[in-house]
């Protein structure tokens, strides 16, 4: 018996490791590869799980269409954010994408008839077209699959063409836009990526959690991914993977000192902020990393 | 009714206004973006809330000891964190996710220490209410008024005809040239930060007064401060106190039309209006850095 509930624990932090996998590959292509101060990841991943939700209850549609169809709505949301946001360079390019979180934070809280405000959405279904009842080892086998494959994405994509011409803009902007290449479209394109990513992580969570409140994912989420992100190292995926990895099972560690649940929910934040000044502080460009924005 | 919307929108403008010219000075001067700005009014309003509970001392004295603290902390931040990251040539983003890290710390902090529940710090005078040209005012909201904007004016006299106001202008606008004539930056941005902690004080424990206390507002401040500085102006410091009044009117307005829970997402699309169509703010001359694309 306790051999079972010790399996569904473990089984349970790999899922949730897998879905916190995305947020930092969402991190690493806008931030590591493009070089851009986006923190709009926590609102990009609201708005699909609420849009995931909401197709799911009301369609209602199976859950690979759920997925695919909010994931590319916050792609796109993520395209036009970064095509306003595109204007400034540096802060306050990260105050507009930052902004952003609350305007969705608010949405979610007060339109009522759609969202039912602080109360959330409860009972979100997870039916699949392949898989017929979604037990805890399927669901952790699907999101696996997704994850590597969003990973082998990831690495084909810093691999392309496109994926150097990010990086090139992340070295030297102006030398990109001197020999003739569309910077701003390109900076939009990385961030339509990062926005799917970061929509399936949202959406991923809903259906896994099968409830959603608007402060399921917000700034909290901020700074794990940060900190994951630059523990890893900036622009390594191999980095991110690793970071997210540490970062997920190090609160878990804390779960066996028996400290009550009300102390606990704000050390882990108090401990992924310490982890990211710590890592700024003294090793800038992260574990295995080789650049510094 | 008419009076009233005035007089509330000037009550929630002259806190706005201070926290927006304590973040703009931040921000221009020092050149890091303050996420951790309301966290530190809010740190100002908890231990005058604890000090209180003790029941050792005075209001007074509490009022007092609560502004000392607020402002060691805030000069000591400055000088054990943010001036070893400027003595290793740390980037812009950096500086950003240092604050935001900071200021994630320090609210999940409070809520650790004290809890999650709404606070009410316990006024030593009674709360009247007077009515003024047909207006309903508490006395609580009459000391907004009558500390802000004294502390307003005392702002602007700061920046434009003292020596540390020359220092801060001239740091505002060539940092390097400023530096290679003499002025010594260290100085200033301790003195910066100094009235940064008073200001952060003095915005947080009326922000208590007027409203609640929960560990969770801190990040509502900084919002509300951040866009008071775009709307005014992002590189002209005194012009985030007009941005801060007009908040407040349009807020207020807002809530004449709108539920008042709409509040904050009307604040946001202000924001977001004056991002695509004026992004330099009112009163601002420029943009800090031009986009080249």
């Amino acid at each position: 018996m306790i051999e079972a509930e010790l399996l569904n624990y473990i089984i349970h932090i790999l899922i949730i490791f897998f879905i916190f996998t995305f947020f930092s590959l969402s991190a690493t292509i806008s931030i590591g590869l493009t070089g851009l101060f986006n923190l709009s990841f926590p609102g990009l991943a609201l708005f699909s799980a609420y849009c995931s939700a909401l197709l799911a209850i009301h369609g209602p549609l199976p859950f690979e269409i759920c997925l695919f169809a909010s994931s590319v709505a916050s792609a796109i949301i993520g395209y036009f954010l970064s095509a306003i946001s595109n204007r400034f360079k540096g802060d306050y390019y990260a105050l507009v994408t930052f902004g952003f979180n609350y305007v969705v934070l608010t949405v979610c809280l007060n339109w009522e008839s759609l969202t039912n405000g602080a109360l959330g959405i409860t009972n979100i279904p997870f039916e699949s077209l392949l898989i017929s009842p979604m037990t805890p080892l399927k669901i952790l086998t699907v999101y696996g699959c997704l994850c590597i494959f969003s990973i082998w994405f990831s690495l084909k994509l810093k691999r392309s063409p496109l994926g150097r011409c990010l990086m090139a803009i992340r070295d030297d902007e102006v030398a990109m836009i001197s020999i003739g290449r569309n910077v701003f479209l390109l900076k939009n394109l990385s961030a339509f990526v990062s926005g799917f990513f970061s929509g399936s992580v949202g959406a991923l969570y809903a259906h896994y959690i099968s409830y959603i409140d608007p402060f399921s994912v917000g700034l909290h989420d901020l700074v794990f991914v940060l900190a994951s992100v630059f523990l890893g190292g900036l622009g390594s995926l191999k980095g991110a993977v690793a970071g997210t990895f540490i970062l997920t099972s190090i609160p878990e560690l804390l779960r066996f000192l028996e400290i009550p649940p009300s102390v606990l929910g704000p050390l882990r934040q108090m401990i992924y902020a310490v982890i990211l000044v710590i890592i700024i502080w003294l090793k800038p460009k992260g574990i295995f990393g080789r650049v510094v924005v | 009714m008419f009076s009233q919307l005035i007089v509330n929108s000037l009550v929630s403008g002259g806190l706005y206004a201070t926290l927006g010219f304590g973040f703009s000075l931040i921000l221009n001067a020092v050149k890091i973006l303050p996420f951790f700005f309301g966290a530190l009014g809010i740190i100002s309003a908890y231990s005058l809330y604890w000090l209180l509970e003790l029941g050792r001392f005075s209001f007074i004295t509490c009022l007092l000891l609560s502004a000392l603290v607020t402002i060691c902390f805030t000069v000591s931040l400055n000088q054990f964190l943010f001036k070893v990251f400027r003595q290793k040539k740390a980037s812009e983003f950096v500086m950003l996710v240092l604050g935001l890290a900071i200021g994630i710390f320090l609210e999940n902090l409070l809520l650790m220490l004290f809890g999650p529940d709404v606070k009410t710090i316990p006024l030593p005078f009674e709360n009247q209410n007077i009515q003024i040209f047909g207006a309903h005012v508490t006395f609580v909201q009459i000391l907004i008024f009558a500390i802000s904007l004294p502390l307003l004016v005392a702002s602007v006299y700061l920046i434009y005809f003292t020596y540390l106001g020359i220092i801060v202008r001239s740091l505002i606008e060539e940092p390097q040239t400023a530096e290679i004539l003499g002025v010594n930056k260290e100085r200033a941005f301790f003195l910066i930060f100094l009235v940064c902690g008073l200001i952060a004080f003095l915005s947080g424990v009326l922000y208590a007064f007027e409203y609640n206390l929960e560990p969770f507002v801190g990040v509502n401040l900084t919002i509300k401060a951040f866009i008071s500085a775009i709307i005014g102006g992002k590189d002209v410091v005194p012009a985030s106190i007009a941005g801060g009044f007009i908040l407040g009117t349009i807020e207020n307005v807002s809530t004449y039309y709108l539920p008042a829970s709409y509040k904050d997402g009307v604040s946001f699309i202000v924001m977001f209006i004056f991002l695509l169509f004026r992004p330099k703010g009112i009163f601002g001359t420029r943009l800090r850095q031009e986009t080249a694309g």
